[in-house]
């Protein structure tokens, strides 16, 4: 079992990781299921490959390390199945042709970003991050032109970018060149994207349900929206901006499913204050200056920093009253 | 004290001893180890002499030209196409500009230079001789040197005979001003002002070579 | 020093690159083609073989004050002469090894062997060790580029094998990457060996140490 460490004070909960990470696995299921509906068999197949090859390499390399598969089955704790999930969502649907990406970038993100650091509860690095980034700069004609139009229409009525994405054109060309309204993209009708990050109303009902379920503090993936969104308006100079900029993307994906992971976030408020303020922050500054989707690397890059923030923000004793300040007198 | 002093003394002496006898073996080497320029380097730079057989011509530096010298001539031929001239020149080192070294092609039957390519850039910014050439303030080309060129460039034989011919008067008219005006639009890179000083001396050096030798006697 | 302690020592034991982790820089930027390897690797050899000679030789001549910049000079002056050579007889090799030739002046391996071992032993071993401390270099940075040039380009020493590759593996991330999997694998390999060994010396009723001196 993972160890969560927190600051103090500890109570004593019947939560397990298994327990939490089923209910991630829960509220993934409005996203993937979307995903499935838009993009078709290869939505399916993409997931399939990427959650098989998670697992698998799990167990390999359990069994490699000399445990029996009894061992195995009782401990398993579905974080592999949540990284495998987790990284077919952030790739397109891919053609039957390119079935080694999904599982190529499922063992590196298993193999190396999770059990090479110790297994669950030790890893750096969001693991799905990790894999999806090891995708990205590895095949990157793939990852780049493999979109997929979805199998719905535009509601408003207008064709689908058929080059890029709805918000490397924004990048690019300005609001005018979105090409879809703020419904569409909510709804994800028409726009191309990422299998799991498609469909907005899909991720919001799956953030209402781990608040309810009380795994995530709401706050955080709010701040990390908000920031991004205030930013872009502020880099665009309008605030017609907002809306696009955390409507198009991966932001929502990212900000509730992947940069809350509690392995690879700080411990304290303040740290998670400052880690989710920056992650918007540099998530909007990149997007500007790169033209292009970021969300990955900037998380990537927060999680290296968490260990830093941890070190220089350290929680106040459970019970500790600040001294007050006495004055020196004056000699 | 005077035991610090020696060994300082000894310090130096062999440090000193040491670093002539390096810069004495480099500087033997060197003569031994000097890459001459072949007609292969010519190979590769210029489509229209692709396939050329090239025959290395003795480099006639009875005239010294400032700026630079000619370091290979080569004569290209293939049936039933027009004979050219190779040339390399490799340009003095100017401040932090490294000696460069440019190719020059001229058909032989028309006179024409059709094309000039760096080998080797003595910039260590990397110089955008085609940047240069579109945003120079005078249009495609510096305006002294333009007349001249537009001649050699021609491909009319009587043209670039009299470009040749006027080129050889402009000598020394192309001067480090010019360059300077040519370079006003180009972005600042290292060397980029030197890189153009240096190629007009190339230009300059080749056009008196090839008024001095092929064009003057006939 | 035996021979063949000098010889184990630079190619495996004390392996410049996966053992005492030295001149890394060219070792993550030049393995992305196993030629780049051999190229750099032979350079490195033919330097360190006449440096280390050449300070052995003068090594009662040198004021240990000022060891360091003679041996800079020494070395840049072997390193000007690779550059030459290389211009002259393998001038691709020379343009795709580009900047990192002329750096081989501030390579750690060779001011290293310099300091640890040529000035204080004699001229022989000292050439020795410089022939296989740049062999055992030259090995550990080829295998690191066969690895990355299949993965990462499909092909090897320029051959193209298959149409697949992986970017990642001809990237800086890859570099290291692939540089942490051969250092795991040769410590896995070092430490069986140790193990072998000193099972074997136990029943004589000996134990060994390890391997002579340390990184």
């Amino acid at each position: 079992m993972g160890v969560i460490v927190s600051g103090a004070p500890h109570f004593r909960r019947n939560r397990t990781t298994k327990g939490i990470m089923l209910d991630v696995l829960i509220a993934l299921v409005p996203a993937t299921v979307a995903g499935f509906v838009y993009f078709g068999w290869r939505a399916v197949f993409t997931v399939a490959l990427s959650l098989v090859a998670s697992v698998g390499t799990e167990v390999i390399w359990l069994l490699c390390r000399k445990k029996s598969l009894k061992e195995i089955v009782s401990q398993f704790d579905f974080t592999s199945c949540v990284t495998g999930l987790l990284l077919a969502l952030t790739m397109p649907a891919f053609e039957y042709k390119y079935f080694y990406i999904p599982i190529l970038s499922a063992v590196f993100a298993v193999g190396v970003a999770k059990m090479f650091f110790g297994g669950t509860g030790k890893n750096i690095v969001n693991p799905a991050i990790a894999g999806r980034v090891f995708a990205f700069i590895s095949f990157q004609s793939a990852m780049v032109s493999g979109w997929m139009v979805p199998q719905f229409a535009s509601l408003s009525g207008i064709n689908a970018v058929s080059s890029a994405t709805p918000l490397t054109a924004m990048l690019g060309d300005g609001l005018g060149a979105v090409g879809v309204s703020n419904l569409d993209l909510f709804l994800g009708t028409g726009v191309m994207g990422c299998i799991g990050e498609t469909c907005k109303l899909a991720l919001l009902v799956g953030f209402v349900y781990l608040i309810v379920r009380k795994v995530i503090k709401w706050q955080w993936p709010v701040i990390y929206v908000a920031v991004t969104g205030l930013l872009s308006c502020a880099l665009g100079k309008s605030m017609g901006y907002f809306l696009p900029s955390i409507l198009s993307g991966g932001l929502l994906l990212g900000a509730i499913f992947m940069a809350t992971d509690y392995v690879t976030t700080p411990n304290t408020k303040l740290g998670n204050l400052i880690y989710f303020a920056a992650l918007g922050v540099l998530t909007g500054i990149f997007r500007a200056v790169s033209g292009g989707e970021v969300v990955s690397y900037c998380i990537l890059l927060m999680n290296v920093t968490v260990p830093l923030i941890d070190r220089f923000i350290i929680p106040r004793p459970f019970g500790y009253e600040k001294k007050e300040k006495v004055k020196k007198e004056a000699r | 004290m005077a035991k610090a002093k020696e060994t300082t003394l000894r310090c130096v002496t062999t440090l000193a001893v040491i670093a002539v006898v390096c810069a004495l073996l480099l500087s033997v080497l060197n003569s031994v180890l000097y890459v001459s320029a072949t007609p292969d380097d010519l190979i590769g730079l210029y489509s229209a002499v692709d396939g050329y057989e090239w025959e290395v011509v003795d480099v006639n530096d009875d005239q010294p030209y400032s700026g630079g010298k000619v370091i290979l001539v080569a004569k290209g031929t293939m049936d039933g196409k027009d004979d050219y001239l190779g040339l390399l020149v490799q340009t003095e080192k100017n401040g932090k500009l490294n000696e460069s070294t440019y190719a020059m092609f001229i058909n032989m039957n028309t006179d024409a230079l059709e094309y000039a390519a760096f080998v080797t850039e003595g910039a260590t910014g990397g110089f955008n001789w085609q940047y240069a050439k579109e945003h120079s303030k005078s249009g495609d080309q510096v305006s002294t040197g333009a007349t001249a060129l537009t001649g050699l460039l021609s491909g009319d034989k009587s043209n670039s005979q009299a470009a040749w011919r006027e080129w050889e008067s402009f000598y020394g008219v192309i001067t480090d001003q010019t360059a300077l005006d040519y370079t006003d639009a180009v972005p600042a890179k290292t060397g980029a002002t030197r890189t153009v000083t240096a190629t007009y001396d190339a230009f300059n050096i080749v056009a008196r070579y090839y008024y001095d030798n092929f064009v003057k006697g006939e | 020093m035996k021979a063949k302690d000098i010889a184990l020592d630079g190619l495996f034991r004390q392996n410049p690159t996966l053992k005492l982790v030295l001149g890394t820089c060219p070792t993550l930027a030049l393995t992305t083609a196993a030629m780049n390897g051999v190229g750099m690797g032979l350079a490195v050899t033919f330097v360190l073989i006449f440096s280390n000679a050449i300070i052995s030789l003068l090594r009662n001549v040198i004021p240990s004050k000022v060891r360091i910049p003679a041996y800079i000079l020494i070395i840049a002056t072997f390193v000007t002469i690779t550059r030459m050579v290389l211009n002259k007889f393998l001038p691709s090799i020379s343009a795709s090894l580009g900047t990192y030739l002329p750096l081989i002046v501030v390579n750690c391996i060779i001011i290293g062997r310099a300091e640890a071992f040529a000035s204080k032993n004699p001229v022989l071993s000292s050439a020795l060790d410089g022939l296989f401390m740049g062999l055992g270099f030259m090995f550990a940075l080829t295998l690191m580029g066969i690895f990355r040039e299949i993965l990462g380009s499909g092909s090897v020493f320029g051959v193209k094998l298959w149409d697949f590759s992986i970017g990642f593996f001809v990237q800086p991330a890859g570099a290291l990457f692939t540089y942490a999997i051969f250092i795991a694998v040769y410590s896995l390999v070092y430490s069986a060996f140790l193990r072998a060994a000193n099972e074997r010396k136990n029943k004589d009723g000996l134990a060994v140490k390890g391997a002579r001196g340390n990184a």
